[in-house]
């Protein structure tokens, strides 16, 4: 589930806004953290590692309306900083393919960066805490689908905030009316009119949050079930054939 | 349900239209427009008109239309979670909120299949960090790299047995491993590639081609859809009493120019190339 699947001119504007500001700044600090170091070795691993969530991304699994991320083993293998940077350019690019909305990458941004870092941080602290007790790919899968679940959480935090104001969406086109369609006369009067959306008893046009929480945890739960499994197996096989990629300094 | 990516590139790269020669700063800029279109414009006939009239432009372009609207589908899918919980008793508020999904994707779709990714990232490539702009190329790279070792690594399960309708825990496993193999594969030919640009003089900066902002006769095309389209929907807002009460023509409009672009693409010479019926492929 993880990213934001909301199309452009839904959310309010200060949250989009916000949401891109906020991604420039962490941007901008992960690019100096790393400038200073010797990325000959990391940047193929960028590219790769980007490339593989953006292919994963695009495979769809229709009834529970999920993809496979990686961000998780991703965070692991490239540390925090990088790890943002490859959340950033996998939106970029899911974005201009028509996968995710333009207007939300900084948002996207941020939820998929949070899986690379909190991924990231909490598989160091397990395998330190915990050593060779349980395993590098049961670690694994157990931080991913802690992972997953707070990024869950940060989505449809993001989609409650949003409706903090829900007056300020209306000038931004999420507020809609019922139409007609019309083909008016331009010396006066109608030729023709369509009422094809007739005026309904219309609710409140706020997110239900509940409804899209129970929704997003419902099928997420398969997802994040498939995708911890997948890292876990991964993370396994990575530790057998190169244990050094998953050794990343942050 | 898959976005072919191999496809996209394809198109973008190999294919040869209006569209495909003009600029592709002209380009970024006509999406911008439509997307902020898209955004502003809560009207459903509004956000039909600018589908169907972005539909007829990549129609008119001879590329695979209808598969390329089938990509442009796939964001609709997950917008219908988000539609089910803005339900308020009418069937239009989830028809817009799908429709501007679809709308804007088949935009930057427009954008993509007629500009190499290169030339789009070259727009953006100044403002970016070093490191942001390597990560840029070396993913792209890296995604055809990806793409071909996938296609080998599905092959060899295949043949060996390692994918069977009944044991799908066995499944999971080795596609698992496969996944792992296809890192550590990729990773060592993405760092041949790397040691091979250092080689040649890579030193950290790359040089974007200047051809993205290369103005020609053709950046017309993208540059009047854009502003007309924006232009629709900023009257309808701001003039809204006056311009809805047009709204049938303005869609009969993008009716008729779709069909204008079939024809086009099955009539007009030249259109042997691809047997006139590209669109429907």
């Amino acid at each position: 589930m993880s990213h934001i699947h909301i199309p452009d001119g839904v959310l309010p504007f200060w949250i989009v806004a916000a949401g891109w500001v906020l991604t420039v700044v962490l941007l901008m600090l992960a690019a100096r953290s790393v400038s200073g170091r010797d990325l000959t070795d990391k940047l193929p691993l960028l590219g790769v590692m980007s490339a593989t969530m953006i292919v994963l991304m695009m495979l769809e699994i229709v009834p529970i309306a999920y993809h496979v991320n990686l961000s998780v083993i991703t965070g692991i293998i490239l540390g925090p900083a990088l790890g943002f940077i490859a959340a950033f350019i996998v939106n970029v690019i899911l974005a201009l393919v028509g996968h995710g909305g333009v207007t939300v990458i900084g948002l996207n941004t941020l939820v998929v960066g949070t899986e690379t870092v909190v991924g990231y941080y909490l598989f160091h602290a397990a395998t330190r805490a915990l050593g060779n007790r349980l395993g590098i790919g049961l670690i694994a899968a157990l931080v991913t689908l802690v992972t997953l679940l707070t990024s869950s959480a940060v989505m449809i935090g993001i989609v409650g905030i949003s409706n903090v104001n829900p007056a300020e969406q209306a000038p931004l086109g999420a507020i809609v009316e019922p139409e007609a369609l019309s083909f008016g006369n331009p010396f006066g009067g109608q030729i023709l009119v369509f009422e094809l959306f007739p005026r309904a008893e219309q609710r409140p046009t706020t997110v239900d949050l509940a409804t899209f929480a129970r929704l997003v945890l419902f099928l997420g739960m398969f997802g994040w079930t498939l995708e911890a499994v997948l890292t876990g197996l991964i993370a396994r096989y990575l530790q057998q054939v190169r244990p050094d990629l998953l050794a990343a300094k942050g | 349900m898959a976005v072919d990516i191999g496809s996209i590139d394809h198109w973008a790269n190999n294919w040869d239209s209006y569209m495909h020669r003009a600029s592709a700063l002209s380009k970024v800029v006509a999406v911008g427009m439509i997307i902020a279109a898209v955004v502003v414009t809560p009207d459903f006939f509004t956000l039909l008109t600018i589908y169907l009239a972005t539909a007829a432009a990549i129609v008119s372009t001879r590329l695979p239309a209808l598969r390329i609207m089938a990509v442009g589908a796939y964001p609709a899918v997950f917008a219908l979670l988000f539609a089910i919980s803005r339900w308020d008793g009418t069937i239009l508020t989830p028809m817009v909120i799908i429709l501007k999904a679809l709308a804007a994707a088949l935009a930057t779709l427009m954008l993509i299949t007629t500009t190499p990714y290169p030339a789009v990232f070259a727009v953006i490539h100044g403002l970016l960090p070093r490191v942001v702009g390597d990560g840029f190329f070396l993913t792209y790279r890296s995604t055809f790299v990806l793409l071909d070792l996938a296609g080998n690594l599905r092959m060899a399960l295949r043949l060996r047995g390692g994918l069977s309708r009944r044991d799908y825990v066995g499944n999971v496993k080795n596609i698992s491993m496969g996944l792992g193999l296809l890192l550590i594969r990729s990773l060592a030919l993405s760092q041949r590639v790397y040691d091979a640009m250092r080689i040649r003089g890579y030193s950290g900066r790359l040089v974007a081609p200047l051809a993205w902002r290369k103005v020609t006769a053709y950046d017309i095309v993208p540059l009047t859809m854009g502003l007309l389209l924006l232009g629709l929907v900023l009257a309808s807002r701001f003039f809204r009493e006056q311009v809805i009460q047009y709204n049938g023509f303005l869609l009969m409009l993008s009716i008729v120019a779709l069909l204008g672009a079939i024809a086009y693409t099955r009539l007009a010479p030249g259109a042997s190339l691809t047997g006139g019926r590209a669109w429907r492929r």
